[in-house]
């Protein structure tokens, strides 16, 4: 057997077990990447001064440890900027998957993010601020912190859903708006309350330790060590675990996929619906959090962190399914990385080119209608597949 | 004209991968009633949406007066003449009839619509066809007949020569059946070529002129009616005759397990539509429900089931008062439904079948430790159903959007059937679903009433409900008009007359449908 044949052999029988529907997924998922990643090459090549160097760094940026010629320093720095922006997407792509997947289109993440945030912060300085307290066991403060985020961004996203339940105001309206009550509280609390540290103007009281969750020059090596993306990733799995393998995911599955089905079989629709949005909420303020205490040792949050929008686009590329929300992540974080590095060079282009990326992708994710004809073509094809089968068969065949 | 309409070798498959048309055949004279008969499923609903343009076919051709054409919408139907009369009607129930005839054409008198103008085209096509609609009248005062002939007047008065009617009898009373065959032969011989759709033979035999019979998505062959049985066409559809006598034994019942008692049900616009209803239904027994569509049992249907709050009265289970109970409630207390649509209310059509069986099961501690839901459990158990009910599937894991209507119909009864229950309510079981599946449901419903569950029954297929139930009840405007607490010596004739208000019981008698 030749080597070409036995590859198609391995690929038939990776795709063998599959039924159309997850085949047509995969090859539509591939096909609009494809799709992005050109468009991210044409504009390149069009705005870029040098063109060959911005597309290795674009495409290569993140993994510039491997590269001989880069200095280990800034080659695990690049790598850290892939780390570093993928931890945010783990959670909100947990969050609004899980919301999602019951149908609540509470947009309410951005605003959970901040007042997570915003509370962490508060905790924190509170707690462990460098002039108002005595210095506390930094990462009791921590756990403290994450916690009252949590309670914080259920809050935010449980407003909404309240809202619908009371007066059956639409939740994607209501939490849209609150996103921007959010940031005016972030703003309030930072301009005209006493977490402001009076010597600054936009920033809260620092607390004495650096940077919590995050270790810079982990153990002695290059390596900087983020304790969030252990957190993200332990969201993400506890999500994936919660909608799939308890009771109450189940029935949060069942209200998202046919609400009327959901009443019949007798779920408690209203209350199931209020508790992912609140779930969402929460792991949105532990999102917040987890940021601040891994980015800063201050608070500091008067604009849109823009979070709670990746949660969406993390949710599209992940199908709802906290499980690919790993991958997701880290694809849209590698881009982001490769765009941002491939910005800081001399005469690269500006690092915005990934959202023109991101932007392609989900957009032919979304239309229905794309590939449509390919679709009919497999559907058709599978069903004369199945009929011939039959007939020499005499019965109805499995696959 | 012996080629009026041709469909030839013309192939439909749907999203879920089901062949509905496979290569069939159909043609068509001028000024001939076609009859094309099929079970339910067999590809006939299919064939006749690619000729309205609803549906593309994926090969074959459509050719009309000589003509290939190619018909993208209901649009280009509607241009090429052709008009079809849906089983549920397409009508805007606040207008007029000559609002709703003209809608798509309206008259205008330069800039807003002309109500004249529209009148007297409604009314110049009822007297040239001869059908007596007032056309000031508003839709949602009309009787479900003259709410059909509206629909035929809608495709006429847009110059249609080719109509196709969807079982129009299938909401008709006897009587009003009779009079649409009247008004439907009178077109024909205006040189109107009719395509009907129907599986009741003895309306086929009685109107028709020829007639194709299609079978699993495939063209049996054509005759004239008059060289065919209804016997003969019976054999063509399902290969063996029919026979809806399901063996069973008299019912033998016991104690009350469903008592309704004044109930009153309001609709959201506010009308009555179950009014002071009383009656039980035993266990062991099968209480059977008929009436024309839209007399209350719906409504009361939705009452018994939870699915919607009623206004007065009282509706006790297995002796508990159900008012404040939501569905968890009901079905904790013996409540199992199989719901009228089965795509809306009984299954997701995006989940497994495992997961739809275990639907209603999940806080049973059987399947689940308290958080975690017991996937072995799960398995087995479905397997097991999978395999007792007869599921035509791939495996439990497939999705119940890829399956026919009725393995999804086996998918309902299997996991309803499979949970605690006294009380089953079945509500049109077998609508839609193939003769085989029908009979299944039929026979387990029997098997259920032998167990010592009480059924409740509402079909609108006579045939059915004459045969399973025990004791009928018939409800005309939202009362129960009759009461039959033995259905072997009722004829289907009279069972028309009470339905349609024609004949009245007395308060004796209707009074025993409640058990005390």
């Amino acid at each position: 057997m030749s080597e070409k044949k036995q590859t198609q052999g391995a690929i038939a029988k990776l795709f063998g077990g599959m039924d159309v529907e997850s085949r047509f997924g995969l090859m539509r998922m591939a096909v609009a990447i494809a799709i992005g990643l050109g468009t991210a090459v044409i504009l390149i090549l069009v705005c870029a001064k040098n063109p060959a160097e911005s597309l290795k760094f674009f495409f290569l940026g993140p993994l510039q440890i491997f590269n001989p010629n880069v200095p280990k320093g800034i080659g695990w720095n690049y790598f850290d900027q892939w780390i570093q922006s993928m931890i945010p997407l783990l959670f909100t792509g947990t969050a609004v998957a899980i919301m999602f997947s019951a149908n609540k289109f509470n947009l309410g993440l951005e605003g959970a993010i901040m007042c997570g945030g915003l509370a962490c912060g508060w905790v924190c300085c509170l707690l462990d601020g460098d002039i108002q307290a005595p210095n506390a066991n930094p990462f009791l403060c921590a756990v403290i912190g994450l916690l009252v985020a949590m309670a914080a961004g259920a809050l935010v996203t449980l407003i909404p859903a309240l809202l619908e339940k009371k007066w059956g105001a639409s939740i994607m309206v209501t939490s849209l708006m609150l996103n921007y009550i959010s940031l005016y509280i972030s703003r309030y609390c930072l301009f005209s309350t006493t977490l402001r540290d009076t010597r600054t103007s936009k920033y809260s009281w620092q607390w004495t330790e650096d940077v919590v969750l995050t270790f810079r020059k982990f153990m002695g090596t290059r390596f900087t060590l983020r304790l969030g993306l252990f957190i993200g990733i332990a969201v993400v799995i506890i999500g994936w675990a919660f909608l799939f393998k308890t009771k109450w995911g189940f029935k949060i599955r069942q209200l998202g996929q046919n609400p009327s089905f959901a009443k019949y079989v007798g779920v408690g629709i209203v209350s199931a619906g209020i508790l992912v949005q609140v779930i969402g909420g929460a792991i949105g303020g532990l999102c917040g959090a987890t940021v601040i205490l891994g980015n800063y040792n201050y608070y500091y949050g008067v604009d849109l962190t823009g979070y709670g929008w990746d949660g969406v686009t993390m949710a599209i590329f992940a199908g709802n399914n906290p499980k690919r929300v790993l991958p997701a992540a880290l694809f849209i974080a590698y881009i982001r990385a490769g765009a941002s590095i491939m910005a800081t060079q001399p005469g690269g282009p500006i690092n915005e080119l990934t959202k023109i990326v991101e932007g392609v992708i989900v957009l032919f994710l979304l239309a229905e209608k794309f590939l449509a004809k390919t679709h009919r073509k497999m559907i058709v094809e599978e069903a004369k597949r199945k009929q011939a089968l039959k007939a020499v068969t005499g019965e109805e065949v499995a696959k | 004209m012996e080629n009026y309409l041709v469909m030839e070798d013309v192939t439909k498959i749907y999203n879920n991968g089901i062949i509905a048309n496979d290569k069939v055949n159909f043609s068509a004279r001028k000024g001939e009633i076609h009859a094309i008969c099929g079970e339910n499923g067999a590809g006939k609903t299919t064939l006749m949406k690619m000729l309205f343009g609803i549906e593309q076919p994926d090969e074959g051709k459509i050719i009309i007066k000589g003509k290939e054409m190619r018909l993208n919408s209901p649009t280009d139907a509607i241009k090429a003449g052709i008009g079809m009369v849906h089983q549920h009607f397409m009508q805007v129930p606040t207008l007029t009839v000559a609002e709703n005839v003209t809608l798509g054409i309206e008259p205008t008198n330069g800039v807003v619509f002309d109500m004249e103008k529209a009148i007297k085209m409604t009314s110049e096509c009822c007297e040239k066809y001869g059908f007596e609609i007032n056309p000031k009248a508003h839709i949602q005062d009309l009787s479900v007949g003259v709410k059909q002939k509206v629909e035929i007047v809608k495709a006429l008065v847009k110059g249609c020569e080719i109509l196709i009617l969807d079982e129009p009898t299938a909401v008709l009373t006897p009587q009003e059946t009779k009079e649409l065959f009247v008004q439907l032969k009178n077109l024909r011989d205006s040189g109107c070529t009719i395509i009907f759709i129907s599986h009741k033979l003895n309306e086929v035999k009685e109107l028709c002129d020829r007639v194709t019979v299609i079978k699993k998505g495939k063209t049996i062959g054509v005759w004239n009616i008059k060289d065919v049985t209804e016997a003969d066409i019976s054999r063509y559809m399902v290969g063996v005759d029919v026979d809806l006598d399901i063996p069973k034994k008299p019912a033998e019942p016991k104690e009350n397990v469903l008592v309704v008692k004044d109930l009153t049900v309001y609709n959201e616009a506010g009308k009555k539509k179950v009014d002071g209803v009383s009656f039980s239904v035993r266990k062991g027994e099968i209480v059977g429900i008929a009436g024309v569509e839209g007399n209350g049992q719906r409504e009361m249907i939705d009452a018994i089931t939870g699915l919607s709050k009623y206004s007065y009265g009282s509706i006790t289970l297995m002796g508990k008062e159900v008012k404040d109970m939501d569905i968890r409630g009901l079905r904790t207390n013996g409540l199992v439904h199989i719901p009228e649509d089965r795509n809306l209310y009984g299954c997701a059509r995006s989940m497994s079948i495992r997961d739809n069986m275990i639907a209603d099961k999940i806080t049973d501690p059987k399947y689940n430790n308290g958080i975690f839901i017991n996937e072995k459990a799960i398995k087995d158990d479905t397997d097991k159903w999978v395999d007792e009910f007869g599921v035509l599937c791939d495996d439990g894991d497939q999705l119940v959007g890829m399956l026919s209507g009725g393995n999804v119909q086996k998918v309902v009864v299997a996991r309803e059937f499979t949970s605690y229950s006294e009380l089953v309510v079945c509500d049109q079981p077998t609508r839609g679903i193939d003769v085989g599946a029908a009979e299944f449901v039929r026979e387990r419903m029997v098997h259920m009433r032998d167990q010592g569950k009480a059924i409740l029954l509402i079909s609108a297929d006579l045939a059915e409900i004459m045969s399973l139930s025990d004791s009928l009840i018939v409800m005309h405007g939202g009362k129960i008009n009759a009461f039959f607490p033995d259905v072997k010596t009722l004829t289907e004739e009279d069972l028309g007359f009470y339905m349609l208000g024609v004949k009245h019981m007395s308060e004796e008698e209707i009074r025993g449908a409640l058990h005390e």
